[in-house]
């Protein structure tokens, strides 16, 4: 009987595989073409054995004109298998505990391949930041799985204030000096200053971050948008993309609308602010041109615009006597589609009243209760607590999603050093 | 109405299975096959049991009649039928991703690797290793450097978590638990028992183990007592 010994030395050649396939669009089928291992047409005989190749990409690609060589022996493969298709799926601190699994983990787990790979198949909210007063902390859906290594920021080279979140990545802004933006993902501690805008954003001004990761472009390519008040009823758009790292004014101005209430939220290609007045201001970033839809006359900083089902929804808690309820507006129109009550006796009485947070998979919903922060399994009515938050003034809370996603890619290159330290790397 | 063209299967153990063309070429590397013309006697798939084959067959008949226009077959539909499908033992589940990969069903290979990935985010290293039968290869001091590197990855750290709940379980259930036996037994008597070790989620599913051993038994009413569980900053042992 003949059998190939698992070889560890194929798994050496990964990473030049791998690094190779990392420049440009390399999914393509005709580079996955030549890496197919040759079939033969088997003899199926009563006491066959076949051999096996333990494959460098262990998935098949593309046509094959034979069937492969198998070791015989039972799940031989399946934990290269979880190695390779199931650790992507991960949030990013399971996956960083597992490199202690083995040397063969520990290698896949800490080449950026991976971290690209994670960011695009892992897009679960993981719980939240919380912020008041110039302190952060965080409070994790589920702490055995999603954490960080520094929730207070102090990886950064000053002390900043969270302004938004987008798919693994935060925006921060300096409290001091020009009041730089910084792009980080706090799991790795990378981080990236901007360069200061060529526009005034001061006090009436609100952010969005447009990040979605892609199975294709190994670079994490995102836009910081500002909505700029330049006097009382006119925004316009400046916009810092980090592909040109620079910043650009957009044609498009906005004189129909007063103040923004808060930051912004991205989802599918658009920017969503809601304004004081009760309504939205949405801007599209492939046109570069915006666009106005009320929300439902009882909306109010309870509420919150989120994703559900993949696609766009406003959650607005709603109170009358003791019950409670939670409603959801859907559609461009902003109609009622659902409204579920709120079994929350259990808890008590509260002061703080309700506040919605976010979506965080379709059935369940992430609301604070007072200073308590739950989520609310819509179907299975079924409560849970995540944690508490400083029950002495307004906490904001932002979602994120616990990704590997690079900051400061090495195969970036750098910006020129200037006097102050521009990214993580350059430390 | 020409009729519709079919492949054969061979499952390792010998079971031959029809399946119509479109329905197959779900799998890439069946796809490839007849893509090459290889396919004009059956297919032998000498590493997919019979079992397994007819599953991953099933599974491609629903994802393929799902992307025929006239399927009235929703996303949210399919992900049921997924969820329903994907509800297998363990092996089965190990057995599947092999087929899944070795076959080349992308959806499947994902869903399979979505189920497994949900299935072990909350376990330790060692348990990892244990499951799918990894050798340690680090040394010992290896093993501690890479562990320091990520300690934070390893702490169940509830500081700001901070959260206390307490459960109210039946004395004959509370017992199945050895330490709270002994302390009732001792006559424990604050009517609240701290447990500062076990956080809230992992304190309702041992409850929930117990329910299910006291249920097994026989029960009359007993006085009640109160399980508390406090939560600390220290590092959660596996």
């Amino acid at each position: 009987m003949d059998f190939w010994e698992d070889d560890n030395s194929d798994e050496m050649d990964i990473d030049n595989d791998l690094m190779d396939d990392c420049e440009e669009d390399s999914f393509s089928e005709s580079e996955q073409e030549s890496n197919v291992k040759r079939f033969q047409k088997l003899n199926i005989d009563d006491d066959f054995h076949v051999e096996y190749a333990p494959q460098r990409n262990t998935t098949a690609y593309g046509s094959s004109r034979c069937l492969e060589h198998i070791k015989s022996k039972e799940k031989m493969g399946i934990g290269d298998l979880v190695k390779d298709h199931a650790l992507p799926f991960l949030p990013a601190k399971s996956i960083c505990r597992f490199r202690s699994v083995s040397k063969e983990w520990n290698k896949w787990i800490t080449n950026p391949f991976l971290a690209h790979k994670q960011s695009h198949c892992f897009q679960d909210i993981s719980g939240f930041f919380c912020q008041i007063a110039g302190e952060h902390s965080f409070i994790s859906c589920d702490p055995h799985s999603c954490g960080v290594p520094d929730p207070s920021f102090s990886f950064l080279p000053e002390p900043v204030i969270l302004r938004t979140t987008c798919n693994g990545l935060i925006c921060c802004q300096s409290c001091i000096e020009d009041n730089a933006y910084y792009i980080c993902n706090p799991v790795n501690r990378q981080w990236k200053v901007l360069p200061g805008p060529n526009y005034y954003h001061g006090p009436g001004s609100a952010v969005a971050l447009a990040f979605e990761p892609s199975a294709l472009k190994f670079e994490a390519n995102y836009q910081l948008v500002c909505a700029i008040r330049l006097a009382d009823h006119l925004l316009c758009f400046e916009i810092y993309s980090s592909r040109s790292k620079s910043w650009r004014l957009v044609d498009a101005l906005c004189c129909e609308l007063g103040a923004l209430s808060g930051d912004g939220f991205y989802m599918k290609g658009m920017v969503y602010w809601e304004t004081l007045s009760g309504s939205v201001l949405a801007f599209d970033l492939t046109y570069e041109q915006f666009g106005i839809f009320p929300l439902p006359p009882e909306c109010g900083p309870e509420g919150v615009l989120t994703k559900r089902h993949g696609e766009l929804c406003y959650i607005l808690p709603h109170k009358k006597d003791n019950e409670f309820a939670i409603r959801i507006y859907g559609d461009f129109k902003m109609v009622l589609k659902h409204s579920f009550p709120l079994e929350l006796d259990d808890f008590g009485y509260t002061s703080g009243g309700l506040r919605a947070l976010s979506c965080l998979n379709d059935d369940v919903l992430a609301i604070l209760f007072g200073n308590r922060m739950i989520t609310y399994h819509v179907k299975a009515q079924k409560v849970k607590t995540l944690g508490t938050v400083r029950p002495d003034g307004f906490v904001t809370c932002h979602p994120y999603v616990n990704s590997l996603v690079p900051v400061d890619h090495p195969l970036v290159s750098r910006q020129q050093a200037n006097s102050r330290p521009c990214t993580s790397s350059s430390l | 109405m020409s009729s519709v063209k079919k492949v054969t299967l061979k499952s390792s153990d010998g079971e031959i299975f029809e399946v119509e063309e479109t329905v197959a070429m779900e799998s890439q590397t069946i796809k490839g096959l007849i893509e090459d013309d290889c396919a004009d006697n059956a297919i032998p798939l000498p590493n997919v049991t019979g079992h397994i084959l007819s599953l991953v067959i099933q599974y491609c008949k629903e994802h393929t009649s799902s992307s025929d226009s006239n399927s009235s077959k929703s996303n949210e539909k399919l992900k049921a039928w997924d969820t329903q499908f994907i509800n297998v033992d363990l092996n089965v589940l190990f057995d599947l991703i092999m087929a899944a990969n070795y076959l080349n069903v992308k959806g499947l290979l994902d869903l399979t690797c979505q189920t497994v990935a949900d299935m072990i985010k909350e376990k330790t290293p060692e348990q990892i290793r244990a499951m799918f039968n990894i050798v340690n290869d680090f040394t010992p001091e290896e093993e501690e450097e890479v562990r320091r590197e990520n300690a934070w990855a390893f702490e169940i750290s509830l500081k700001n978590n901070n959260v206390v709940d307490t459960f109210e379980v039946e004395e004959s259930m509370a017992k199945e638990l050895q330490t709270i036996k002994n302390m009732i037994e001792d006559n424990y008597t604050d009517s609240v028992i701290p447990l500062h070790n076990v956080t809230s989620d992992i304190l309702e599913l041992v409850i929930e183990d117990c329910k299910k051993h006291v249920e097994a038994a026989e029960s009359e009413s007993e006085p009640s007592y109160s399980l508390a569980s406090k939560l600390i900053d220290d590092p959660l042992k596996a």
